[in-house]
């Protein structure tokens, strides 16, 4: 039985089948694109990883210019490379936040793609938030809120903010009108059955305090950066 | 006058991927055989949390992309934090639900 090929005995029972059904690419040139690619597996979109540090009382245009890029992934490798090699939320130190946005999409309520957006903010205990924050990235990047928002929404980023006593971590969605009736944070419970938040609740950007409305939505757009895979700006 | 309209499921299916040689070369496709173009609604690549873990010490992710840009303390780490918990979670794709909170290593400094 050793070394027996499962693909053989198919071929047996199937004569007139050549060896697969797969695309009909040579092994070598297979191997090129691997290559090209660089082995990696293809995110659904790409997602960009942004750190701030907040600032109390800042202005969207504050809060922008002290908004950092730090990468676009496109693939679940680049995803990992970029987290293995960051500090780790233990080691953040308070007020310093991530986003990981989708695309090139900013953490920036005024946004044009944000306005009509908000956001589900979940207290947790900080021995919690690590955890948190991981198991949301991943879902995040697997793509497993598809069936707990509603039709026409989208999660579209999240967050993590460290505090001085609990920490936040934020769910971004696409339309605050759609929030009501969203399984989002039913979703949340399933992937961290042991994690109990402090507080939850949602919120549209629109109705922050420090929301400034269309006006900085029109200052951004000159500025905007590439629309995906620029490093750093 | 619209009625309501009608929501249905879009059906699908998991499927489970050991290897990213296992992924269909043309991005197009979903693992599994869907064709974005094709399928209402457009299909998304899903992933499982334990197919990604199976990544996430894959040789390409030791090191931080090439590009990634210099932020003191935060690209660049100023220090290295012992983590109580070894690296050895990694690749551990079926850790119970249960223990999650108790093995996620925070984070490793150890690359």
């Amino acid at each position: 039985m050793a070394g027996r090929e499962l693909g053989a005995d198919l071929a047996g029972a199937e004569n007139d089948r050549p060896n697969s059904a797969s695309p009909q690419l040579s092994r070598a040139a297979v191997q090129e694109i691997t290559e090209t690619e660089k082995g990696g597996v293809p995110l659904n979109t790409p997602w960009t990883l942004y750190l701030d540090k907040s600032i109390r009382g800042a202005t969207a245009a504050e809060f922008e210019a002290n908004l950092r890029n730090i990468y676009t992934v496109t693939t679940v490798q680049s995803f990992w490379s970029v987290y293995n090699n960051i500090p780790g939320i233990s080691d953040l130190s308070p007020k310093y936040s991530y986003h990981l946005m989708r695309n090139s999409r900013r953490p920036i309520w005024e946004d044009d793609c944000n306005r009509h957006g908000g956001t589900w903010r979940l207290k947790c205990l900080k021995k919690d938030t690590a955890h948190v924050w991981k198991e949301l990235l991943l879902a995040c990047i697997g793509e497993q809120w598809s069936d707990s928002v509603r039709e026409g929404d989208d999660i579209v980023g999240l967050s993590v903010s460290i505090k001085d006593r609990d920490d936040i971590v934020q769910i971004w969605n696409n339309r605050s009108d759609l929030a009501e009736g969203s399984q989002a944070t039913s979703k949340v419970k399933e992937l961290l059955p042991t994690v109990n938040f402090q507080a939850e609740f949602y919120k549209p950007h629109q109705t922050h305090h420090a929301y400034e409305g269309h006006r900085s939505v029109e200052s951004h757009q000159g500025q905007q950066a590439p629309r995906q895979f620029s490093p750093a700006n | 006058m619209s009625g309501k309209t009608k929501v249905r499921d879009i059906p699908s299916r998991r499927v489970l991927l050991t290897d990213p040689s296992q992924l269909p070369i043309d991005y197009s496709s979903t693992p599994g055989g869907t064709l974005f173009s094709t399928t209402p609604g457009g299909t998304r690549i899903i992933y499982e949390r334990h197919e990604l873990l199976q990544l996430r010490n894959s040789p390409l992710t030791r090191t931080p992309p090439k590009n990634l840009p210099k932020i003191a303390g935060v690209t660049s780490p100023s220090t290295t934090k012992g983590s109580p918990q070894p690296d050895s979670v990694n690749g551990q794709a079926t850790i119970p639900e249960e223990k999650k909170c108790d093995e996620d290593p925070q984070f490793e400094m150890d690359i």
